[in-house]
This record gives structure tokens, C-alpha cells and sequence, in this order.
């Protein structure tokens, strides 16, 4: 396929990431909130194994006002609290009980349903830890103000209802033809909890899962953080891109076009993709990125793809080169945007590469403090 | 007086280097010179950087200021060195904040505000009702590594779990400063006085933790200074000291480096209160697009912090909408080339343009980043949200709303144009189309231009030497038109909207002003004017509508610029009409090549 020419309008641009050498890399894994780490020191591991895990997420803490509610001073507290640190509660369950005498019988109930934490004597409180599973999170999209349209009109624009099932990406609102801001996307996957005609949004909520961390890398663990999760290091190629979307993947590699100025079109994609990582010479079409959703490839290596095309593969616009967690393919670009060539010797190193386990990641930041897209290509272990 | 005064600037992509020089009470510009900033990899010390740009500025002026070891000289010996400097930085995209508040709308909305007011830039803004997990809360905090965090959320006195909730997540994220391994980065905590000891205990250990007064006590009153000055002090001695070559430029700047913004709100504010005005100001850089402005005596400025012409400009580009932008250029470009070469401009943020088609895209970009960011500037500088108004039997009928803007347009007596793509023009009828298109004055009002980007060094003099600071202010600025704007709102084009009385030298004469009308008035700088301005009905100039307005002008370099092209601006939708349109303004202030604008106007004839 034949892809776009380039630019009428602009000059071409100089300057693209080149071919590498050989290095030691490695990479720190760690959970977001403690958990158990499942990999020791010395260890060899595949990107796919699981190197920590945590499976309660904690929930809020809720201050109890104990001492103010009782009308008790801070330290008198312990006294009249009838649980102890650990204990389950349920919403509304006694949590301390004073009796003032002549000024009756007072009591200090739970907000919610957690557990006990701790009883803070010193400040008259006691800290009741929510039960993560009962707090999912809502994520609110503003319908209304995204089409431009007035807040009770939106369930005439709305392709979703209450109860419906919503992926990340999908569309779940369309203005009328020409509006400027014609979609409306979801931001997250998960249930359409409300439709509120009277502020025009419309609140997705999302399930909770436990939180995994894997090696993301073919290497060796040379370090354990005990609760946190581990470091992995591994020789071999590390490239840092121009740009890219997406977050961490890994596959086998396969050089799916001819050479650094070629286009990697639909028709080049095919089933046994899957699970793959491609790479691509001048550009990704826009057509080639749905195909490779559509059978399943983890990522595409290319010097160019179209910004445009970016933007409706991943739902919402690439604001400030901060990207991430946007498109289930990863996407590395080498060179820029629009049709640019694969630098020649950096393509012709990761072709040389094909069938090996490669990882890429699309995170970018591109302003100070930058985080680069990165594609690691690991031949062994670190010693 | 004589001396010699350096202004730096480091910024996020270039170090800028200016020196005044004054002989017998009179100072000027002795040269100007820039160098990339090295703050960053590969180089990681700012003061390669500085040296450069000030070996630079040695040879373009002629002047000696660095000794044989490349040290400043100071105070300046014979010819060589300088007497004083203002030092400015916004280095690594500046002073970079997460704030974090319980509600999004009335805490975290406050401590954005008290962030923005010492001249951060805020990366995120996390509240408890903001719709992220903690989970992602956390990826989100460890991903951006800020230099300082400001807490706060709850009134003093009230629930204490929510802050408390924030800190855990803080906590369990440990973010990772940007320069600086083994540095803990600093909290500002200014919420609910009664979470303090829980705030401690989360955060002692890993943070550097500072407690200032609530920011927001009670939910009727904001306390901001408390906070700011606290932000001001650790960029200073924590977050500034450990940058990479930062102490050396902090003894050079004899112990102030102040962030960039507070050096031109301290201009702007000055401005103000000299010229006893309305003041807006507007810094376009390349990851942001600060406003400041000075209304009925109240300061305020907000950043766009994704409203930027480098970094940021697809953002630009996404708010503003591909018909937004193209509505500024006079030539046809399909959408994909847009977006690529925009997209290209992000990741590449140094590269100049090399064409007037890539000048005027980066000029249309600029309209709209003024547009959108004055327009966040409208929503953020306002009265306090979360309140309930004491309300009479007159609000029933013209209800005062909570949240109310502080500045309206047709208020303003003076707007100052300044940051890279307008400081930098290579003329001055472009900085004047940028600012007449993307912030659309309305009534009278006077445009000024910080032509060589002066506003940070003289905004930090102004701090230490109020007098030479405001001295070379006022002369450097460049006066390029006064503008007057009449709004009238539904007419149609060629419908009278006003009659201008103009008494000018002893003779008085009449004009007509139609709706559509764009026009210049040759009145120079030097020249004073009596104008009388007599709006139709509808129509307002500045003290509402059908009112009258009496006022003395003063022309600027373009002379006086009648604007009454509607409010909002809005172009022909015929495609061909547009372009002469557009062409007519372009070519009526001299904006760019006559030869190029006669290509386009040669091809639509073709």
C-alpha cells in the first residue's frame, strides 16, 4: 500500500534517532502500594513474569472525631472505644460509647465498612480503613460541554445507557454532522453508572483489580526491594525513540516491511501477528494500526506515522507529549511525524534482531525532566 | 549615574543574556545574546550555558564582563564586568508543582492558585474527587516527578480523612525529584490545621515537610501569601540549589534567582500601578502561556501550562480545533500536514522556521494560545467558588453569582505582548496582529510590545532597584498602536456603529464608523489627540452601551488602530472572501513579505 506523500506545505526535518550499542540495561519494578515480592535475587526472568503483586489496594482512612463527638477530652478516648485496632466494622456500627450521665448516653458510629487501624489517643481520633472493594472509582465525563450541547439534550446524542458495558476508547457520544468536536470517547473501561441530564455528564464506574507488576524485561533480578518488587538487568540494546504511545510490551520481533523507507500497510498484517512486535520503515498507516488491534500485535517500530492517525487509533488528542497508557498497541516512532524514513543502520540493526523477544515502551515526556519511548532488545542476562 | 547592569534569563530551552549600560543618567540596550540551556543531558550544568551566552554577548557588544576563568566580574572594574544582575530562571520548564487539594473546585482549585501565584507551573492537580484511583494517582505522581508538592484541602477545623488520604497516596508514590538523587523533595502542607500529625507522620520520613497556615481556613476566604512565600523560599534553597550548577549562578545572581513569572508579574504590577490602569500582560513560551493581570488593583496571574508553541502545541492545536487554526493562514493546508508539523515542533522544541508558511502557523498558533489561555485566565482569576452569597431582593433579579471574573476586556487600559514568538518577531505589525486576533481588545486600549523579551530582567530589577528597574521599563517597552475596538454586538456588516469627534491641532472633524471597518489613524508616538466617541445604541466603546467615551490618545509605532471587525472576531465563511480578509489586515500593517502575501492573493486569482 501506498502511503501519503509528504508535506506540500512544510520542509523536511532533520535529525532522527540512530543506531546503538550494545549496553547493560536495567530497570526498576515496583508495585504502587506494598505487596509481596514473588522473585528472588539472581533469578532469570521472562518479560511475563510476575515480579510483585498486592491484592488489597488500601482503601481511604476515615477519621473518626471521637473525642469531639463524645464531648471527651483527647486522652480519655482508649476508655470508651469498643474496638480494638484490627476489628472489622460495618457502616454505622458503634465504634465508642460514653455515658455523660445526666447528659445522656453518646455514641460515635462507623462511616464505613473497613477495619479499625488506630486509635490516636494523643489527638481524640480513631482511623477506620475503608474496604477498597466497596469504593470503586468513578470516572465523569462531561458530555454537554464536549459537543457543545445544552445538559438535557445529551441522551438525544448518547450511544450508551445506564448499565452498558464501555471499553476505553469506545465512542460513547457523536454530535450532529460539522460540529467541530464531534465525539465523545471513554476515558476508561467499565459499567455507565449515570446519566445526568442536569449537568450533562455521564459517570462510568470502573472494577477494581489487584495490582501486578511484571519483569517487562528478558533478564536477570540483581536486586530486591522487599515489599516493593525488584530490578532487572539484562545486556543488550537499548534505543531511545522520538515519540510514542502506549505503555510497556514485549513479543517477538518481525520485520514487516522491506526496508527503512517502506510503508507498513494493512494487507502486511496477518493473523499470526499476534502477540508480536513489528517493525515498520517510513510510516504506520492508520489502517495498518486498526489491523494490528483488530489481530492482536503488542507493538509497531516505525520512523513515522501520522499524528491524525494517532489521534483516532487512541480516542483523545496527543496534548503534550505526555503519553502512556492511551492505545492497547504500543506505538515507537524513530523519526518523527508524518512519512519519515527509518534511520538505515538503526533499521537494519533491530531487522537483524527478528525473532527475538523485544520490549517497548511508548511512555513520552517530552519537556525537562524527559521521559523517552524506549525499545530494549535483551541477548542475555546481566551477570 | 553610570554603570553596567546584566539581565539573565535561563529558560526552558534558551539562556538569554542582556546588558544595560548608563552614562550621564541615560541607560540603553548595549546588546543581547542567547545560547541553549544546559541543564539537562548530555551537558547537566547550567553554567555552560551562561558562559556561552555571556561570551556571546561579549562579542556582539564589545564588552568585557568574565575573567580569564570565565567568572563574572563584579562589581565592574575599568571596562570590565558588571555593577549589578537580575536573574531569572524557569530552567527545566521552570518550577514544577504538583498540588494536590480535597475538592477539586474549592481546595485544590485555591492551591492551584496559590501555586500559580509564586510562579510554578502545576503539572497535576489531584483531589479526592478528581475520578482517579489511587492506584493510578500514584503512576501519575511517580511519572511526572515534580519539584515540590503543595497539600492542602479542609478548613480548619473540619474532616481531617480526606488530607490525610492525599498524604498516603503521596507516600506510597515517593516521587522522584528531577535533579538531585538523594534529595527529598519538599512539601508545602497548608490544609486543616487539626491533620497536621497525620500529615507528619505520612510524609516525615521520605519528604521534606513545611506547614504553613491553612489557605483556605474557612471556606469564604482564601489566605494564599502564607503558602506562596513558603513555595518561593524552598525553590530557593532546596529545589534551585540542588539543579545542576545552580549554586555558581546563585552566587552570581548574589543569592536571588527569582522564577521567571514573578519577575513579570513584579513588571506588570509596577506598570500598573504607574500608568494607574488595567494592566494585562501575556508571556507565550514554548510549554506555557502565562497571563498576569492588574484589575481595580488586584493581581493575578494564571499559566496555560499545556498552552505552549513548542512543547505544548498540539494541545494548542486540540483546544483550538484544525478550523480555529487555519482561519489564520492564507494559504491551503490539508489537516494531517497541520497536525505533523505541529506534532514536529513538540518533540523537536528548538527549531526555528524557516519559511513564512511555518512563521505564520506558529503565528497562528500563538492567536489561539492567547485566546484559550485568556480565557483560562477569565475562569481562574475570579472571586471565590464554594460560597454562598448573601443575597437581597435585587439578586433575585440580577443574580450574583459565586465565582464571578475579575477582569473584563472592555476595561482594560493597556495589554503587554511579551515571550518568545511575539518578543522575537521579525516585525512589528505581527506581535499587533497576534495580539488584535488571539486576546481581542475591546474599547480603548494601548498595545504594547516587549520587543528583545526584557519583561524578566527588568521585572527582577524593578524588585531590587525600583526606580532604574521601572526607568528602563517604560523606555524600552514599545508603544505599537492604541486600538480602539467598539463592540456591536448582531450588526451587520456596513451598519453605523459609531461617530468619532476628533479634535487634533485646533481642527475638528467627523468620521463614521461602520461595523466590518478596519482602519488606521497616522498619529505618532508624540502626538496627542482628543477623541470623542459616540456608540450607537447597541453599541458600547468601553463605559457599556449607546454611553459616551472622551478620551486623549497617544498613537503608537502602527499610529491608532480602529478595529471594529465584530466581537468575537469571526472571519468570512466563504473560503476566497476569508483569505482577502485575512491578506487585508496582513498587508495594511506591513506583517510579513509583500512578495509572499501577492503569491497568495496571485494564486486565489488563479
Amino acid at each position: 500500500m501506498e502511503g501519503p506523500v509528504p508535506s506540500q506545505v512544510f520542509p523536511e526535518l532533520e535529525g532522527t534517532v540512530s543506531a546503538v550499542q550494545v549496553t547493560l540495561i536495567r530497570r526498576e519494578r515496583r508495585l504502587p502500594f506494598p505487596g509481596e515480592v514473588l522473585v528472588e535475587p539472581g533469578q532469570v526472568v521472562e518479560p511475563h513474569t510476575v515480579v510483585a503483586r498486592t491484592t488489597l489496594v488500601p482503601g481511604m482512612p476515615h477519621v473518626v472525631e471521637v473525642a469531639r463527638e463524645l464531648g471527651v477530652e483527647p486522652g480519655e478516648v482508649p476508655r470508651y472505644v469498643l474496638k480494638a485496632p484490627g476489628d472489622r466494622v460495618t457502616t454505622g456500627e458503634i465504634l465508642a460509647r460514653a455515658d455523660r450521665g445526666l447528659a445522656g448516653v453518646r455514641e460515635c458510629r462507623s462511616p464505613c465498612d473497613g477495619v479499625v487501624e488506630m486509635i490516636l489517643a494523643g489527638h481524640g481520633q480513631v482511623l477506620v480503613r475503608e474496604d477498597a472493594r466497596k469504593a470503586a472509582p468513578v470516572v465523569w465525563v462531561d458530555v454537554a460541554r464536549r459537543l457543545d450541547v445544552p445538559p438535557h439534550r445529551i441522551r438525544a446524542f448518547l450511544r450508551v445507557r445506564e448499565g452498558d458495558e464501555v471499553r476505553a476508547g469506545e465512542v460513547i457520544a457523536q454530535g450532529m454532522e460539522g460540529m467541530m468536536a464531534d465525539r465523545v470517547y471513554a476515558p476508561a473501561t467499565g459499567v455507565v453508572e449515570q446519566v445526568d441530564t442536569r449537568t450533562g455528564g455521564v459517570a462510568i464506574r470502573r472494577p477494581h483489580r489487584p495490582a501486578e507488576v511484571d519483569a517487562y524485561l528478558a533478564g536477570r533480578v540483581v536486586e530486591v526491594f522487599p515489599q516493593w518488587g525488584a530490578a532487572i538487568a539484562a545486556r543488550g540494546y537499548e534505543v531511545a525513540a522520538l515519540f510514542g504511545i502506549g505503555g510497556e510490551a514485549y513479543g517477538p520481533l518481525r520485520v514487516a516491511v522491506g526496508g527503512p523507507e517502506d510503508v507498513l500497510g494493512a494487507p502486511a498484517i496477518g493473523g499470526d501477528d499476534n502477540g508480536k512486535v513489528l517493525l515498520a520503515g517510513s510510516l504506520v498507516t492508520g489502517d495498518a494500526l486498526r489491523r494490528a488491534r483488530e489481530v492482536g500485535v503488542r507493538g509497531i517500530i516505525s520512523g513515522g506515522a501520522h499524528q491524525g492517525d494517532l489521534v483516532s487509533f487512541t480516542g483523545r488528542e496527543i496534548v503534550v507529549g505526555i503519553t502512556g497508557q492511551e492505545a492497547d498497541v504500543t506505538v515507537v516512532l524513530t523519526a518523527g511525524f508524518g512519512r519519515r524514513a527509518m534511520d538505515a543502520g538503526l533499521f537494519a540493526e533491530l531487522a537483524s534482531h527478528e525473532g527475538r523477544v523485544v520490549s517497548l515502551n511508548g511512555t513520552t515526556q517530552v519537556r525537562a525532566g524527559a521521559v523517552r519511548p524506549e525499545v530494549l532488545i535483551p541477548l542475555e542476562p546481566a551477570p | 549615574m553610570k554603570g553596567a547592569v546584566l539581565g539573565l534569563d535561563v529558560g526552558s530551552t534558551t539562556t538569554k543574556a542582556t546588558l544595560f549600560l548608563g552614562e550621564g543618567g541615560r541607560w540603553r540596550v548595549a546588546g543581547q545574546a542567547t545560547a541553549p540551556t544546559t541543564v539537562e543531558a548530555p551537558v547537566e550544568d547550567v553554567m555552560v550555558g551562561t558562559r556561552e551566552a555571556l561570551h556571546r554577548l561579549e562579542q556582539s557588544a564589545g564588552v568585557a564582563l568574565l575573567d580569564e576563568r570565565g567568572e563574572l566580574v563584579r562589581p565592574r572594574t575599568g571596562d570590565r564586568g558588571v555593577d549589578a544582575t537580575a536573574v531569572t530562571s524557569s530552567a527545566g520548564g521552570g518550577l514544577q508543582m504538583l498540588v494536590a487539594g480535597v475538592m477539586r473546585e474549592i481546595t485544590a482549585e485555591s492551591a492551584e492558585r496559590a501555586a500559580l501565584g509564586a510562579g510554578a507551573i502545576v503539572v497535576d492537580v489531584l483531589a479526592i474527587d478528581d475520578g482517579r484511583t489511587p492506584v493510578e494517582k500514584v503512576h501519575v505522581i511517580r511519572n511526572l516527578r515534580p519539584d515540590m508538592v503543595l497539600l492542602s484541602g479542609g478548613t480548619d477545623g473540619g474532616g481531617v480523612s480526606h488530607v490525610v488520604a492525599l498524604a498516603e497516596v503521596l507516600r506510597a508514590a515517593r516521587p522522584r525529584p528531577r535533579f538531585g538523587e538523594g534529595f527529598r523533595l519538599p512539601v508545602v502542607y497548608a490544609g486543616n490545621v487539626r491533620a497536621r500529625p497525620h500529615v507528619e507522620e505520612q510524609l516525615a520520613e521520605d519528604f521534606v515537610v513545611s506547614f504553613v497556615p491553612n489557605l483556605r481556613p474557612v471556606l469564604e476566604r482564601e489566605e494564599p501569601g502564607p503558602a506562596r512565600q513558603e513555595i518561593l523560599r524552598l525553590f530557593l534553597e532546596h529545589v534551585m540549589a540542588h539543579a545542576p550548577g545552580y549554586p555558581r549562578l546563585l552566587e552570581w545572581a548574589g543569592g536571588t534567582i527569582l522564577p521567571t513569572p514573578v519577575a513579570v508579574g513584579a513588571a506588570v504590577r509596577h506598570l500598573a500601578g504607574k500608568w494607574r490602569g488595567n494592566v494585562l500582560a501575556v508571556d507565550i513560551g514554548g510549554a506555557t502561556t502565562d497571563v498576569f493581570s492588574v484589575a481595580g488593583g488586584v493581581f493575578n496571574r494564571t499559566v496555560s501550562a499545556n498552552l505552549g508553541l513548542s512543547y505544548s502545541s498540539p494541545n494548542v492545536f486540540a483546544r483550538a480545533s484544525f478550523a480555529n487554526l487555519v482561519r489564520w493562514l492564507p494559504f491551503p493546508v490539508s489537516e494531517d500536514e497541520l497536525r505533523n508539523w505541529i506534532a514536529n515542533k513538540m518533540v523537536r522544541p528548538t527549531v526555528l522556521p524557516e519559511t513564512v508558511e511555518e512563521l505564520m502557523v506558529e503565528h497562528a498558533l500563538a492567536r489561539e494560545a492567547l485566546r484559550l489561555s485568556f480565557r483560562e485566565h477569565l475562569r481562574l482569576a475570579r472571586e471565590l467558588k464554594g460560597i454562598q452569597l448573601q443575597r437581597t431582593i435585587a439578586d433575585i433579579f440580577s443574580p450574583k453569582v459565586s465565582g464571578a471574573p475579575l477582569v473584563e476586556m472592555r476595561t482594560v487600559d493597556a495589554i503587554i505582548g511579551s515571550g518568545g514568538v511575539i518578543s522575537h518577531a521579525p516585525r512589528s505589525g505581527q506581535p499587533l496582529l497576534m495580539m488584535l486576533d488571539g486576546l481581542e481588545p475591546e474599547g480603548v486600549t494601548e498595545l504594547y510590545w516587549d520587543r528583545g523579551f526584557l519583561l524578566p530582567h527588568l521585572g527582577c530589577l524593578v524588585e531590587s532597584d525600583p526606580e532604574l528597574g521601572g526607568r528602563l521599563l517604560e523606555e524600552n517597552l514599545v508603544h505599537l498602536a492604541t486600538v480602539i475596538a467598539p463592540v456591536a454586538p448582531r450588526a451587520r456588516p456596513g451598519t453605523q456603529i459609531c461617530e468619532m469627534v476628533i479634535r487634533r491641532g485646533g481642527t475638528v472633524s467627523r468620521e463614521i464608523v461602520r461595523q466590518g471597518d478596519f482602519r488606521l489613524f497616522a498619529w505618532y508616538r508624540g502626538e496627542v489627540v482628543d477623541v470623542e466617541l459616540r456608540p450607537a445604541r447597541s453599541a458600547d466603546v468601553g463605559a457599556g452601551p449607546g454611553k459616551l467615551v472622551r478620551t486623549r490618545l497617544e498613537g503608537g509605532e502602527h499610529g491608532v488602530i480602529l478595529d471594529a471587525r465584530g466581537r468575537p472576531l469571526v472571519p468570512p465563511e466563504d473560503e476566497g472572501l476569508r483569505r482577502d480578509w485575512l491578506l487585508g489586515t496582513m498587508e495594511f500593517l506591513d506583517a510579513y513579505p509583500a512578495a509572499a502575501l501577492s503569491t497568495w492573493r496571485g494564486d486565489r486569482a488563479g
